[in-house]
């Protein structure tokens, strides 16, 4: 019957049951709204995405010099055998450890506000995965031998020594790439076949087509679909704990002093969070500014992933204090030195940032009104990721330079040109995928957010 | 710059996936409980395998087909059971395939291999998933398994009961009796 | 310890001298390539070593080497075990011999100079050129001068008939020719020689600034000696050194007196003063000795030295209680206008002591006869001045660079109408002749050598010439000289049959009814003909007189000048191996540097690294400071050796000459040059300077790296313990380092139970089952292995002169990557000296010099890091690092508590790159044995792992099991001390074993239960002012 009247979904009534996403939004309207991020803006993300290759070809430039010449183009020393590119490695790693958190473990706990907000973290997990992956090829004396580092039969009988835990990076690393991609793509099927239906663009039509795996929402494929997604979730939450785990191994695996510690793997993991979190925050705030998308990534959630910040920033900063406890209630002389060095010593300045960026300054979060002011929030976030930079640098080049031996202590650590144009080469390559991303498949989970809305009843739920 | 003709074809082709001619009775709603209530009479009505289409899952409607949960969990634990015996067993195959003493410890050290055994769990577990789900939800669906309604993915709720002939009409009729905004008969 | 180790050379000497000499003799043809012949000449196996006894030429001393020839290239020089002079070991010049050898700026054809540019041209030319400008002055009689380096045996006597024949004369300048002290002996003695120093005899030394470790007439031998005294059990053994700026030898004192330099006469003399006044006197003329120093009371002597009165007495009677005893003097550093006075009175002390006889011998000595004194030389310049000389021909000199600047050598030099040079390099000198004709390397031709007296010494070539250089034989060219100028009827045609000939009479005394080619080769195989030396009576022929030099110049600071450890005169400057080296001392590398004391230092307002300008009367030269504790406040010392204008890529333009801050002054009575006679004035100098180290850090921060223990609890026979209350002095230790780890201590063996052998260490009991948690594996090849290789190193015996890191290096290809990546942290040595100064207070210096190499420890934390298997522990207890297999993360190397791994940052290895370390023909020095590793591995110490399975080897084909020390790692076979043991800890009777259970022995980071293969024995902490007397044994 044609006479059937529609009662606008806005109506308050149906806000009910909605969670975040304001009453104006309706299941049409989302759909739109998310689209709409397909096309615009233009000349923008052009100049952005050109700027972004030019610095990525630099870095490739820096690279193959280093791979010509040899790893000494990079800044490393005797003692310093590690330095830069284990600390971007380490950076990126813990970048990649927001998504998997806020798409995964929040599912669990059930807590909504993450559907307004996990693919974005989600694309930046496996993004950041796959930048993280680079630096251990990288920063190898034959980067052409990586492979040596698999587990594949070969006739010599050869394989890789499971003891050494950077072998559990190689298998860490590539699980999470694995998972962390499939978890991503598994979400976007729903809403790949909202952009097939809907997308004006006829290239994002088939990429609809392609990604939606012919999605018709019909109620099997919606059984299997959170049949599976449960379990991805819980396969996820365990991973993304171990993997942060493991690379925090690298280093508490061995007998150094300011590594070899049992502190090492809750501490990386509350600093991964915290740094991945905070730079979610930073994309969030540009696109929902960029995109004007207020109304669905709403100040609530901003303000939540904020106090998760918060959080974070309070653990790693308790992990901190209990290190240098430890060192200076412990027995060990070494231990003692190192971490009176560690801020009084030749790179004290990397040891104070990293404490004022990742401790002092995330303690303005304790008030209600700069979480909720995003320019501020912006900033704050900046200087936290600058300051997890710094956590790892100080973490390796502050202990390697200062370990058992004194006739070896070498303060001789430089950053080389090539090394600076690799670190910056790595966000470029971060924010190659990313841009791509936000002008090719849905930024946003419609159908998760379609969730969030009150299904539309004839008779009122009483 | 502008593409060749027949290449839009194709992708448009592609698009709209391969024509299927289907049999039945299409009715688009609006409202969740109009199809609960509808579902729930054509089951009383003996259709089997009534078929709800709709942009966002709901549980009321589940309920009214009263599906089972889905299999594809046993999948996902073969997998994994899978993974932490292979990840395992590949680090005490090599260690004792070829001894080589290192750090002075043990060959077969144990703690060491169970995070090889733990990656590889989680990580053959969720192929095992994916797989899993993949088959059981018969996607990628490249034939539509229903008509195909763009609307469907956006704020509609289609009811797709394959009938013909006189038992079509009769669905048609039921359709309408529970509100549906529109119901097409497919033949 | 002190048990040399007994070596097995018989096996590997091969009776192939002769031919080789032959060979060596005739003109080998010059080539464009170097590739290793297709058709193996018959006398030569491809792949079996041969060793060719020789003599060393890099310094007066002549110690006796074997030379290791592979595929007919000299690869490596060992000092010859059965050689009189050093009994086995080498130091670290004398190893770097070969990259002399190899030097890739070495002439490669003769040259003659056309209008200031050098043009090659053939022998013939050369020759006829030489022989007529010889020939023209020889008849005109206007003037031709021979000069040579140190010359003994053969050369020196063709070098004589030579000058008589061209009515020349001949004088060998030697930069270092100890005037003084051969004067001194003159006016004390009445011989005008060098005496053997017995310090093995000795129960006490007082050196007078002689460096007798690093550069003093005969270093070598007498670290042996030196050693041997260190190991007496006795309470003896006590070492002062008087010197005001304390140097390498200095460091190893008991006790530093830091004199007012220049004063150390005075001491002597009132040690001898009291001595003699307490009846302690021993030798005969005391009364005469009496009233030559009966002013020399302890104050006056406390006034003019600065050396308190009590401690004057103390010296004096520690001197005359421990006889024998022995005072040395001489050195260079002290070298000043009364060095004669300063020699005559440690004579006079020696002499009063009764130990002239004793531990002083005019026995071999060291040969100085008929070395120029500084004032022949000066004799020279003034006749070339004068143009007096008419042809000046220089072979194995280079006063342009070593005669101080102020005598104005090379100013005389431009005067000389034509001037030949046979030097092998382009040195200062060369650079100033007008016609070069290119001396072979001495490791390349035939010859003797007579170091000491009856010691007479075969110089042997280890291979056929290097064909990029079309050079001959220094006496080969004299003779052909000779002969066109037509006084050369006297000489036999070749320079090999002048040798021979003058063998016949050592035939005649020796042969022992062989004929001539028999002896010869036996001589050969010997390394020479060694007499048993007679001490000549010597008795007290007059007492000089006494004075204290007076410094010249306005400045506030004493400036003291002392040999290169490594450079010596600056004749090393120009091998790769001796610049990369780092000083013993400063750890500094490739450059100059000033030492000044820490206070004066601040007081100028002067940090560690600055840029100073050293200024004195006669100019200035701007290098980098190093603060340095070993110093008297008012001094400060800078190392000869460096600054050179020519001579190489390795030597050119690095640090400064300081010989150029001298004006003039010299001993009256001996013409030596005063290098001991300026004042200086110091102040921070604009330009940036360059102060490449390898250690950057002097103490060990608290942690028993390196440490001690007193005499009297070895004496008292409780070890144990002493090491962690005495290390470092001042600090308290850290409890984790005072025990064990809990699962460390070794289980009650279960029945039968056998540790296999690559799981055993001293840290353990042998043959004991360990943890439950920790079963060594007994699978595969790890059931079957036999041997544990391990290494005991005693830090009392090591000197810290490094030798052994020059030895590892020539070995195992380690290459010199040069000062800017040294500076980086990119140095490759995979054995390196740490030196750690515990107090540098004069009267108590604690310096203590430790070899730091792979610890190849029995739980390496390096093996279980590496993810791909690169490193691992072998079945012999080895550390093996697999180089093709590494794909460098270089976890290992982060993970190594000793950080003695080395990663190859660039290509060293690729000719085609810029980072090449072997620019041919450096690159014939290589050892076939071991893989030269390319970019981006990381290697480290393998025990000479190609040593190991060498003697393995020899030791199956002979169905023989291997013999405690038949072989050696090249650091252990290097070490003049013997401080480095090797050898296999499974075998209980091995030497290592034993080292390594003795009351001295420790671990470093025992306390990280890494289980190291290399046991180090504490340093012994003796109290110079007490003498212990033995409570037991």
């Amino acid at each position: 019957m044609a006479d059937i009247t529609y009662e606008p979904a806005s109506s308050p009534e149906d806000v009910g049951a909605s969670e975040h996403v304001p009453a104006t939004v309706t299941q049409k309207s989302l759909n739109a709204d998310i689209l709409r991020m397909l096309e615009r803006p233009g000349k923008i993300w052009w100049g952005v995405f050109l700027l972004d290759l030019l610095i990525l070809a630099v870095a490739l430039v820096a690279e193959r010099n280093q791979i010509v010449m040899g790893i000494g183009v990079a800044g490393h020393t005797r003692p310093v055998m590690w330095a830069s590119y284990v600390t971007n490695f380490v950076f990126w790693v813990g970048i990649a450890h927001c998504g998997t958190l806020v798409s995964a473990i929040l599912f669990l706990f059930r807590s909504h506000f993450r559907r307004a907000v996990y693919r974005v973290s989600e694309a930046m997990t496996v993004f950041g995965v796959m930048t993280a992956g680079l630096f251990p090829i990288i920063h190898l004396g034959r980067p052409w031998f990586a492979y040596w580092l698999f587990p594949y039969p070969n006739q010599r009988q050869l394989w890789p020594n499971f003891r050494s835990p950077l072998e559990w990076d190689v298998f860490a690393v590539t699980t999470y790439l694995t998972v962390s991609s499939i978890f991503f793509f598994v979400g976007i099927i729903p809403d790949a076949a909202v952009q097939r239906d809907f997308a004006k663009n006829r290239l994002h039509r088939l990429l609809g087509a392609i990604f939606s795996f012919g999605w018709r929402g019909s109620n099997i494929q919606w059984k299997h679909f959170y049949g599976a997604y449960l379990f991805f979730a819980a396969f996820a939450t365990p991973l993304v704990l171990s993997v942060h785990s493991v690379v925090s191994w690298d280093f508490a695996m061995a007998q150094n002093p300011g590594w070899h510690s049992t502190i090492f793997a809750p501490y990386f993991v509350a600093g991964a969070i915290f740094s991945g979190v905070a730079l979610v925050i930073n994309l969030l705030i540009i696109i929902r500014k960029g995109y004007r998308l207020e109304h669905i990534v709403t100040l609530d959630h901003m303000e939540k992933l904020a106090k998760l910040v918060l959080l974070t920033s309070t653990i790693v900063g308790y992990s901190y204090l209990c290190e240098f406890f430890c060192a200076w209630y412990g027995p060990s002389v070494y231990e003692r030195d190192l971490f009176w060095w560690r801020f009084f010593g030749h790179f004290w300045w990397a040891g104070w940032i990293m404490f004022t960026c990742n401790v002092i300054i995330p303690l303005v979060l304790w008030f209600k009104s700069v979480r909720r002011n995003m320019a501020a929030l912006f900033v704050i976030m900046l200087f936290v990721n600058v300051g997890m930079w710094f956590e790892r640098f100080v973490i390796i080049v502050g202990s390697l330079a200062h370990l058992f031996m004194p006739s070896n202590w070498g303060v001789n650590y430089k950053m080389s040109w090539t090394e600076a144009a690799i670190l910056a080469g790595s966000f470029a390559w971060f924010g190659m995928y990313f841009l791509l991303f936000i002008r090719l498949l849905p930024a946003f989970s419609i159908a998760e957010i379609k969730e969030t809305l009150a299904p539309p009843m004839r008779k009122k739920p009483s | 710059m502008k593409l060749p003709a027949p290449l839009l074809k194709l992708v448009d082709a592609i698009i709209a996936g391969p024509k299927v001619s289907h049999r039945g009775v299409m009715g688009v709603f609006y409202y969740v409980d109009d199809v609960v209530a509808a579902v729930g009479t054509l089951r009383q009505a003996g259709h089997r395998d009534v078929r709800v289409l709709s942009p966002v899952p709901y549980h009321d409607i589940e309920r009214a087909l009263d599906q089972k949960q889905s299999l594809v969990r046993w999948v996902t634990f073969g997998g994994a059971v899978l993974g932490l015996t292979g990840g395992l067993s590949l680090c005490y195959y090599s260690v004792y395939s070829w001894p080589l003493v290192v750090g002075g410890k043990e060959l077969g050290s144990l703690p060491p291999f169970v995070t090889i055994g733990y990656e590889s769990m989680i990580l053959l577990g969720s192929l095992a998933n994916l797989f899993g789900m993949l088959a059981l939800a018969r996607l990628p669906e490249i034939k539509s398994a229903t008509p195909h309604d763009p609307r469907f993915t956006e704020d509609r709720i289609g009811i797709w009961v394959p009938c013909a002939g006189e038992a079509a009409t009769q669905v048609q009729e039921l359709m309408r009796g529970h509100g549906a905004e529109e119901v097409a008969l497919h033949a | 310890m002190s048990e040399p180790v007994v070596f097995n050379r018989r096996d590997f000497l091969r009776l192939v001298g002769v031919g080789v000499a032959g060979a060596a003799a005739g003109c080998a043809p010059p080539a464009d390539k170097l590739i290793p012949y297709l058709v193996a000449p018959n006398d030569i196996m491809p792949g079996v070593a041969y060793w060719y006894a020789s003599t060393c030429t890099e310094c007066p001393a002549g110690c006796g080497v074997l030379v290791k020839a592979r595929e007919g290239r000299a690869i490596k020089v060992e000092g010859n075990p059965k050689h009189p002079v050093n009994l086995g070991g080498l130091c670290a010049r004398g190893q770097a011999g070969l990259q002399g050898l190899y030097d890739p700026d070495r002439i490669r054809t003769p040259l003659r100079k056309e209008g200031g540019a050098w043009k090659a041209i053939t022998w013939d030319e050369a020759l006829q050129l030489a022989s007529s400008k010889v020939n023209a002055a020889a008849t005109g009689r206007r003037g031709i001068t021979l000069m040579t380096g140190h010359v003994t045996g053969s050369l020196q006597r063709l070098a004589r008939e030579w000058a008589e024949g061209g009515s020349a004369s001949h004088m060998a300048y030697e930069p270092f020719a100890h005037e003084s002290l051969r004067e001194a002996n003159r006016r004390t003695f009445g011989r005008a020689e060098i005496p053997d120093y017995d310090f093995a005899r000795a129960r006490c030394v007082v050196s007078f600034g002689a460096d007798f470790l690093e550069t003093w007439l005969s270093p070598v031998g007498y670290a042996r000696g030196f050693a041997a005294m260190r190991a007496r059990r006795d309470g003896a053994g006590t070492f002062v050194a008087v010197e005001p700026r304390l140097s390498l030898t200095g460091t190893n004192a008991d006790e530093w007196v830091a004199i007012r330099p220049g004063t150390e006469a005075i001491l002597a003399l009132g040690m001898a003063q009291v001595i003699l006044a307490e009846g302690l006197a021993q030798g005969a003329d005391r009364g005469a000795l009496a009233d030559a120093v009966s002013s020399f009371t302890p104050d006056v002597v406390a006034q003019q030295t600065e050396v308190p009165a009590e401690t004057v007495q103390r010296l004096a009677r520690l001197f005359a209680s421990q006889r024998p005893s022995l005072a040395v003097a001489g050195g260079i550093a002290a070298q000043s206008e009364q060095s004669v006075a300063l020699c005559a009175a440690v004579n006079l002390l020696n002499h009063a002591a009764g130990n002239v006889g004793e531990t002083v011998r005019f026995e071999r000595g060291v040969n100085f006869d008929g070395v120029a004194s500084f004032a022949d030389l000066q004799k020279l310049i003034a006749d070339m001045t004068r143009g007096a000389v008419e042809v000046l021909v220089v072979h194995g000199a280079n006063p342009a660079y070593a005669a101080p600047a102020w005598a104005g050598f090379p100013a005389a030099m431009d005067k000389v109408p034509f001037k030949i040079s046979l030097s092998g390099v382009m040195d200062e000198t060369t650079q100033r002749c007008d016609l070069v004709l290119p001396a072979t390397h001495a490791l390349e031709t035939i010859g003797d050598a007579e170091p000491g007296r009856g010691v007479h010494a075969i110089q042997q070539p280890a291979m056929q010439r290097v064909p990029t250089f079309d050079a001959r034989p220094a006496g080969e060219t004299l003779i052909a000289i000779a002969r066109g100028a037509g006084f050369g009827d006297r000489f036999p045609e070749t320079w090999a049959a002048y040798v021979k000939a003058r063998w016949q009479p050592m035939h005649q005394r020796f042969g022992a009814g062989r004929d001539f080619d028999t002896y010869w080769g036996a001589t050969l195989e010997a390394g020479g003909q060694f007499e048993p030396g007679q001490a000549a009576a010597v008795r007290w022929s007059g007492t000089p007189a006494f004075a204290v030099p007076e410094l010249k110049g306005a400045g506030d600071l004493a400036l003291v000048l002392y040999p290169s450890t490594s450079l010596f005169d600056g004749r090393g400057a120009n091998k790769a191996w001796l610049q990369e080296l780092p000083d013993p001392t400063s750890k500094v590398v490739w450059g100059s540097w000033v030492e000044i004391h820490p206070e004066t230092a601040a007081k100028l307002k002067i940090a560690q690294g600055d840029a100073v300008k050293v200024e004195t009367e006669a100019g200035s030269v701007e290098l980098p400071a190093y603060l340095y504790g070993g110093l008297r406040k008012d001094v400060i010392a800078i190392p000869l050796g460096q600054g050179h204008s020519a001579y190489g890529r390795y030597a050119e333009g690095r640090g400064v000459n300081p010989a150029a801050l001298l004006s003039p002054a010299q001993d009256g009575a001996s013409g030596a040059v005063a290098y001991l006679s300026a004042r200086a004035k110091v102040a921070r100098a604009t330009q940036a300077a360059d102060l490449v180290m390898t250690q950057r850090e002097k103490g060990q921060f608290g942690r028993e790296i390196a440490q001690i223990i007193p005499i009297a609890a070895i004496l008292g026979g409780t070890a144990n313990g002493h090491g962690a209350a005495e290390a470092g002095g001042h600090h308290e230790v850290p409890p984790s380092q005072t025990k064990l780890g809990k699962h460390t201590t070794p289980l009650e063996p279960k029945p039968g139970a056998r540790t296999p052998a690559h799981a055993i260490t001293a840290y353990e009991p042998i043959h004991k089952a360990r943890g439950p948690r920790n079963n060594p594996i007994d699978k595969g090849s790890y059931a079957r292995a036999e041997h544990r290789w391990a290494m005991a190193i005693d830090l009392d015996s090591c000197t810290g002169c490094s030798a052994c890191v020059v030895a590892c290096s020539a070995e195992n290809n380690v290459p010199s990557v040069g000062p800017e990546l040294v500076k980086r942290g990119r140095e490759m040595m995979w054995i390196r000296l740490d030196r750690y100064e515990e107090s540098l207070e004069p009267g108590r210096v604690d310096v203590r010099h430790m070899p730091m190499m792979c610890q190849h420890c029995g739980d390496a934390p390096c093996e279980t890091v590496c993810p791909v298997y690169a490193t691992y522990h072998n079945p012999e207890g080895l550390n093996a690092q697999v180089y093709n297999r590494c794909v460098g993360t270089r976890y290992c190397s982060n993970n190594c508590p000793y950080k003695v791994r080395a990663f190859n940052f660039f290509d060293y290895a690729a000719p085609e790159k810029a980072t090449f370390a072997f620019p041919e023909p450096l690159n014939w020095q290589l050892n076939p044995d071991v893989t030269v590793r390319n970019k981006g591995v990381m290697e480290k110490c393998t025990m000479c792992i190609q040593r190991i399975l060498e003697a393995k080897g020899i030791a199956k084909d002979e169905e023989r099991p291997l013999r405690d020390g038949e072989f050696q790692t090249a650091c252990a076979q290097s070490c003049p001390t013997q401080a480095i043991v090797f050898g296999d800890l499974a075998d209980d009777q091995s030497a290592v074993h034993k080292a390594s259970h003795g009351e001295r022995r420790y671990w470093v980071f025992n306390e990280l239960n890494t289980k190291p293969g290399v046991t180090y024995l504490k340093r012994v902490r003796r109290d110079a002012g007490a003498v212990q007397e033995p409570t037991h044994g």
